[in-house]
């Protein structure tokens, strides 16, 4: 087989075990404990996504507790534990007057966010979270279909060369 | 010139015979899958640096702060720990590959052939022991870099990756390394892949295990070191440590290659 043919396999081959690994099932359930804040009034936790996340909330104590949601960049998180305060953070999702929440968040780039809870009465927190990273992750699969990509052109070259040289 | 020939001639044969389709390439596809797939698995859990902060609520900020001081130290911790799962799968790998590429050289009479030409035996060996060093090292490098890069996107200490990952090289090399001379001096493919593994998975079993010296542990794979990090808690003090043994490893590994060439330059073929 000639090297410019293996080259080509090469990239296929790596390119089907990144598209692989963007759908395997680690355990990747990304938990933090409570950031406490305002004597319990703040719940939240700070996780780092790859990518898509399922993010879950509700209140195990009372189910049909009303209670708002914001998913916050880093940088939003630091200003609300500054400040304490979410009036001056511009949230990327927000919800209210929700007692269970699950949904799957697709459109936000890989890096650090925040999700912080606020109970409507004020009262004690008691909202239990989960962040779930989802699969596949888009960015190990965009490169490996592109890592095919790539293989299926060389191939494709060098078999168009072998015809012409035929 | 004509050396130069001789060297490429000897490189091609290796990755027609040796290497040929599709050995290396489901070597690179392996390396590639665990290295991603562990980094991947690793980094997306900050459960572990958040665990630090205290339950004041004044020190909150402050804390939140700290913690993502030590972003960059969970990247490196990302890196080594990958790494280290990557040696973990190469202690099945490389007792395969030199026992298949050595050790079979003396069972099915390819040396003796080999030798019939005017090639010094020190070439016949140079290539088997440094085409698995090069293809190893350099996939998994690569992609831990680009892996840990994506998923933690931050500035890190370039100095501290490179050293980690010349840990991971100096594991390599003392690991193909031991493998050769075992093969060179056992002379049978099976027997050699089975004491190589018995070797290479019995020792990261005991490294792993904490009543283990942790001095030979640090030479034996610098990069369970790294699992140390947050009991020191600074990198330039785990920068320290990882680049004295990683030069004592590096030393270690060298010398049992050199001492590999001398022992098939003498041994019976």
């Amino acid at each position: 087989m000639r090297i410019e043919q293996r080259i080509g396999f090469l990239f296929l081959i790596i390119g089907f075990s990144l598209i692989a690994i963007s759908f395997t099932g680690f355990s990747i359930h990304v938990y933090g404990p409570p950031v406490p804040l305002e004597s319990d009034v703040y719940f939240g936790y700070v996780f780092g996504s790859g990518g898509s996340f399922l993010l879950e909330a509700n209140d195990n104590w009372n189910a049909t507790r009303q209670f708002s949601l914001y998913l916050l960049t880093l940088d939003d998180t630091f200003m609300l534990l500054e400040e304490q305060s979410i009036m001056n953070t511009n949230p990327l999702l927000e919800y209210h007057g929700i007692s269970y929440f699950r949904q799957a968040i697709t459109e936000f780039p890989p890096g650090k966010y925040g999700v912080v809870a606020i109970p409507d009465d004020g009262g004690n927190n008691t909202i239990t979270m989960s962040v779930r990273v989802l699969h596949p992750f888009p960015e190990v699969m965009l490169t490996g279909f592109v890592s095919m990509g790539i293989g299926c052109v060389v191939i494709t070259i060098f078999k168009i060369q072998q015809r012409y040289r035929k | 010139m004509s050396e130069l020939k001789n060297l490429r001639a000897s490189l091609e044969y290796e990755f027609e015979v040796n290497y040929r389709f599709p050995v290396l390439e489901c070597i690179i596809a392996i390396v590639v899958f665990v290295s991603v797939a562990s980094s991947l698995d690793l980094a997306v859990r900050y459960a572990d640096i958040i665990q630090t902060w205290p339950n004041e609520p004044e020190f909150a900020y402050s804390n939140m702060m700290f913690v993502f001081d030590r972003v960059q130290e969970h990247a490196l911790y990302v890196f080594g720990m990958s790494a280290y799962r990557v040696t973990l799968v190469l202690a099945f790998l490389v007792p395969l590959l030199i026992a298949y590429n050595v050790a079979r050289g003396f069972e099915e009479g390819i040396f003796q052939t080999m030798l019939t030409y005017p090639i010094p035996r020190r070439r016949l060996l140079l290539f088997k022991t440094l085409i698995p060093i090069t293809i190893i090292g350099v996939t998994t490098t690569v992609a831990l870099v680009l892996t840990v890069y994506l998923a933690i996107p931050g500035v890190y200490s370039i100095s501290a990756l490179f050293a980690l990952s010349l840990a991971f090289w100096a594991h390599i090399i003392l690991m193909v390394s031991v493998m050769t001379i075992i093969s060179v001096f056992l002379k049978k493919t099976l027997p050699s892949a089975l004491v190589g593994i018995g070797i290479w998975y019995g020792l990261s079993l005991l490294l792993a295990t904490p009543d283990f010296p942790s001095g030979i542990t640090s030479f034996i794979n610098p990069i369970i070191l790294v699992m140390n990090m947050r009991v020191y808690g600074n990198i330039q003090e785990l920068y320290s440590n990882v680049m004295f043994s990683i030069i004592v490893t590096f030393i270690v590994g060298l010398t049992m290659l050199f001492l590999s060439y001398r022992a098939l330059k003498s041994a019976e073929v």
